[in-house]
């Protein structure tokens, strides 16, 4: 958890008549706005339950029926990038991100997607796609996509392929 | 919620989905929540795009109508365990109230 790192060594738990509360200080230390925590995604699920405890115990800050939304998941251990901002429906007409090449010479990468498909009966056979990664100025493109069979009845089954458009 | 991991050097794309192993098939293999996918060779200058493809030139795909609720990028390989931690874990937001 950011911050930990900056407390005290020589901290002890219960000094003379006062507890010492090492989650406040982390808190303090930080120059933590509750708000920010409780609605960014650059904070820990730990560090928002933090945050909520803390906010508890500072009920004079607090209106009753207040509420606070607290996001559960896992975002991994490194700050990621997103590439989007906000949840996004798509209707037809993409996004091209140009700041990465996922695929470069010695590159590597890690993508989480959370999405949904909405499932528009066509009797084309034809694969929609919601995100992809392929070189469009390769004529042998390579590359990614995540799509489903729009022929198909029932449910859209979400597939990816890895190589040509075609495979 | 998919994660998708490449390493350099490899022709490989590596594949997690949550705990329900069966919401995701390829066209490479059976459903499976890890899997892996390896392509003959990969030197691109591809760029991801979102609600579709920048290919013009195939006529068999076209751009889906969806939500991307979350797309997050890491310019390095996360490793095996945090893949499948990340895909195992969706976000879900609850509200409490004082």
């Amino acid at each position: 958890m950011t911050g930990w790192e900056k407390l005290p060594t020589n901290i002890t738990p219960t000094e003379v008549g006062t507890t010492y509360d090492i989650y406040a200080t982390w808190l303090e230390r930080n120059n933590v706005n509750y708000n920010t925590v409780l609605t960014s995604n650059d904070y820990s699920v730990a560090e928002k339950l933090l945050v909520l405890k803390e906010m508890s115990t500072a009920r004079d800050t607090l209106s009753t029926a207040d509420l606070y939304p607290v996001t559960l998941g896992y975002d991994g251990l490194k700050p990621a990038i997103s590439l989007i901002s906000t949840p996004t429906r798509y209707t037809g007409t993409p996004t091209v991100i140009t700041d990465y090449t996922p695929f470069g010479a010695n590159k590597s990468f890690t993508i989480a997607i959370d999405y949904r498909f909405e499932h528009k009966t066509s009797s084309v056979a034809k694969e929609a796609v919601l995100l992809s990664c392929y070189d469009n100025t390769n004529e042998s493109v390579q590359g990614f996509k995540l799509f489903y069979n729009p022929s198909a009845v029932g449910t859209p089954v979400p597939q990816i392929s890895f190589g040509s458009t075609a495979s | 919620m998919l994660v998708l991991r490449h390493r350099a050097g490899e022709n490989i794309l590596y594949i997690y989905c949550g705990a329900d192993n069966t919401g995701l098939a390829t066209t490479y293999s059976s459903s499976n929540f890890r899997k892996s996918i390896t392509w003959s060779s990969i030197n691109s200058d591809a760029k991801i795009v979102l609600g579709g493809t920048n290919i013009s030139n195939d006529s068999s795909i076209m751009n889906a109508t969806g939500t991307l609720y979350s797309v997050k990028y890491w310019e390095e390989d996360l490793g095996e365990g945090e893949c499948l931690q990340l895909a195992n874990w969706c976000h879900e937001t609850m509200n409490f109230a004082v």
